[in-house]
């Protein structure tokens, strides 16, 4: 089955990274995947075609913004791929009634934003998958995991780049600074003189992008560049996304963080596996059930929830002991989320 | 049947004239047509998203089509509307071809442009046409489109024209057309009268014009010079009214048109208008298309200056000949000749 992605796609984004492991498993089983679009030269390695009669199947994959290619290149997609051959991906729990978190993060701003979308998607097609490990309620959508470990990408300790931080975050700001400010900021506060270099890699953690409320909400990229100078915090801007691993295993330790909708609907990223990958021990801001869900019981060791500060310290001192965990988990994660099964789950969707 | 018409319109171009042609002679025999898009009040057409019942879909493709003003889901709507069999391809700017250059005007840049939007028509529909009585291409079909609406008919009467000439439509690849016609009025300018030019680029270029390669070229002070007026465009409902102010209209197509021997909505626009039309097209052309005595209308030569006194001079002799055309157009080119054409397409 040869698969075409039409979505928007970024260097420094998950789910680009995500379908560059689908080309490179994808013909070890007989498929083929690219994404719609002209090659870009900074990464070589996507494949990028317009030729859209070399393939068999659409997804659209739908982040948290209506991405669509212009209107005469839609006619020739849509002619080649009638409804039956189109399957939409929605990784970011846009296909749902209107989800509001603690009065903060919101996969829509009103009823209106969604029906929008709600319109858009069924007119598109009929099948539409979430990247949720929890059951959709609507019957016309199915789960899908998508995001997938790739073990090929675990960094050698051997070879792993030197140290430069104690603790790491890597992620855009985009509804994340509730959490790290109501719950890090405090618990780096305690620690402050007991810990080396704490970093914050992605965008918006020193303010909100240039162009204003159209790029979002406002509240979406809150910071307080005050209180990380007073942390001794640093910041600096996102990695590409083949760099993701190997910047996270520049730390001893990575925070993992989800913006609260996504964890609210109990849809997976990227980051739930690339931070497992990296010469790091991962620490999760997730519930424990949530966290066993997809992890294994192993992981509830890495629960970073109640006690931040002396979790964090007691990492930094016994690493061998938290090693052997992030060990059993990569065991776990490469026996249920390998990219073999991911390409297979994903063929499996598609409409025949 | 419903009929539904997907052309991205504008006030003071293309087919919007041609298009109530067909509302009106649908009305007539008991068919609907309906234009897709978003209600526009100055186009005073059915424009309407609502898709629900349609039997057939048009696509009028002209160089506005790439130019959307629905939403986001107008091509998932319009291909889920009516299965393959029963969409039809016009493909008016005769884009529609491999790319081909001639006088200076061009239907592509590039080989990928073409093919574009070869895939675009081909993904559409196998029911592809163009406004001429001789595509290129083995898949496509002549179907003429444009439509002579008697009810636009005025009286030919030359008593108390405002203009010696008139010309309606935008610079785009005129110049060419156009300075032939200026060239032959210059020699006998002081009996001519009033001569303007009407549309988008005539007197000042717009702004957007500066980028377009030369394709709204015009030598403005040649007609500042030859006293020749640049007037703005009119909205298509104000065409055939311009036109009629004018002793005689020239009839000038796009070099690209030309080649291709394409209709236009000027094709059967002016011999309605009152005046006299003077082509600026290949005999054989105009034979075919307007009669073996319209070749007494047509201007080329040496000797188009003594044509031009010749027909303010006797503007009835000539109004005999427009008069045949009326009559040959009344018949085979009125909406509804063309529309009952079309429907037969639709269910073939």
């Amino acid at each position: 089955m040869n698969i075409l992605f039409v979505m928007k796609h970024r260097g420094n984004a998950g789910s680009t990274h995500a379908v560059a492991n689908y080309m490179r498993i994808a013909p070890k089983h007989g498929h083929s995947v690219a994404i719609y679009g002209t090659p870009i030269w900074y990464v070589p390695e996507l494949q990028f075609s317009e030729d859209v009669q070399d393939f068999d199947r659409v997804v659209y994959l739908f982040e948290s913004e209506l991405y669509r290619i212009k209107p005469l290149q839609e006619v020739v997609m849509l002619a080649t791929f009638p409804r039956p051959r189109r399957l939409i991906l929605d990784t970011d729990g846009m296909y749902n009634p209107v989800v509001i978190v603690d009065g903060y993060d919101f996969n829509h701003r009103n009823e209106a934003e969604r029906a929008r979308w709600i319109e858009h998607l069924e007119t598109l097609g009929d099948r539409i998958a979430q990247t949720t490990f929890a059951r959709p309620r609507n019957p016309r959508v199915s789960a899908m995991t998508f995001y997938g470990y790739n073990p090929a990408l675990q960094i050698d300790p051997a070879a792993a780049p030197p140290k430069q931080y104690d603790i790491l975050h890597v992620g855009h700001n985009w509804w994340r600074w509730k959490q790290v400010s109501a719950e890090l900021l405090p618990a780096f506060e305690q620690i402050r003189d007991q810990v080396g270099e704490i970093g914050f890699v992605g965008l918006w953690w020193d303010g909100p992008p240039p162009e204003g409320s159209a790029a979002g909400p406002e509240e979406a990229f809150r910071s307080d560049p005050d209180a990380f100078r007073r942390l001794r915090i640093q910041t600096s801007n996102a990695v590409m996304y083949h760099d993701v691993i190997q910047t996270m295993s520049t730390a001893r330790i990575n925070i993992f963080t989800q913006r609260p909708v996504l964890r609210h609907l109990k849809h997976l990223t990227l980051k739930y596996f690339e931070v497992f990958c990296a010469d790091t021990i991962p620490l999760l801001m997730l519930d424990r059930d949530h966290a066993e869900a997809v992890y294994g019981r192993a992981a509830r060791e890495l629960i970073l929830s109640g006690g931040v500060a002396e979790k964090l310290l007691d990492a930094l001192h016994r690493p061998d002991h938290y090693r052997s965990v992030v060990e059993d988990v990569r065991r776990h994660l490469t026996a249920r989320y390998s990219y073999d099964r991911q390409v297979e789950e994903l063929v499996a969707a598609m409409p025949n | 049947m419903k009929l539904v018409f997907v052309c991205w319109g504008y006030e003071n171009a293309g087919s919007m004239l041609d298009l109530r042609g067909y509302a009106r002679a649908a009305r007539a025999i008991g068919h609907e047509v309906t234009l897709y898009g978003p209600p526009n009040p100055l186009f005073a057409l059915d424009y309407s998203q609502y898709l629900t019942g349609a039997d057939a879909v048009i696509f009028v493709f002209e160089w506005t089509t790439a130019l959307q003003f629905g939403d986001r889901l107008d091509w998932t709507r319009l291909l889920e509307a009516v299965p393959r069999q029963r969409r039809v391809v016009i493909d008016c700017d005769g884009a529609y071809n491999d790319p081909i250059e001639f006088g200076g005007d061009y239907n592509h840049r590039t080989v990928e442009s073409s093919r574009h939007w070869t895939d675009v028509c081909d993904s559409l529909s196998d029911k592809i046409f163009q406004p001429t009585l001789r595509p290129r291409r083995k898949n496509v079909r002549p179907f003429l489109f444009h439509i002579y609406d008697p009810t636009w008919e005025a009286p030919l009467d030359f008593a108390d024209k405002e203009f010696g000439m008139i010309y309606v439509g935008h610079t785009k690849f005129r110049w060419r057309g156009m300075s032939q016609v200026l060239r032959a009025i210059e020699r006998v300018r002081d009996r001519v009268g009033r001569v303007a030019l009407v549309g988008e680029g005539w007197g000042k270029p717009l702004d957007w014009m500066q980028w377009d390669d030369g394709k709204h070229y015009v030598d403005r002070d040649y007609l500042k010079r030859i006293g020749v007026e640049a007037l703005p465009a009119v909205p298509y409902q104000q065409v055939t009214g311009t036109i009629n102010k004018a002793v005689f209209n020239p009839v000038v197509y796009r070099p690209l048109f030309e080649q291709l021997g394409m209709v236009t909505c000027r094709t059967f626009e002016t011999p309605a208008a009152g005046t006299i039309p003077l082509f600026l097209l290949d005999r054989t052309y105009v034979t075919e298309i307007f009669g073996e005595r319209a070749m007494e209308l047509v201007l080329d030569g040496e000797h188009a200056h003594e044509k031009i006194v010749d027909v303010l001079e006797r503007p009835e002799h000539y109004a005999e000949i427009v008069m045949s055309i009326r009559e040959d157009f009344g018949q085979h080119h009125s909406p509804e000749a063309r529309l009952r054409e079309l429907v037969e397409i639709i269910e073939e």
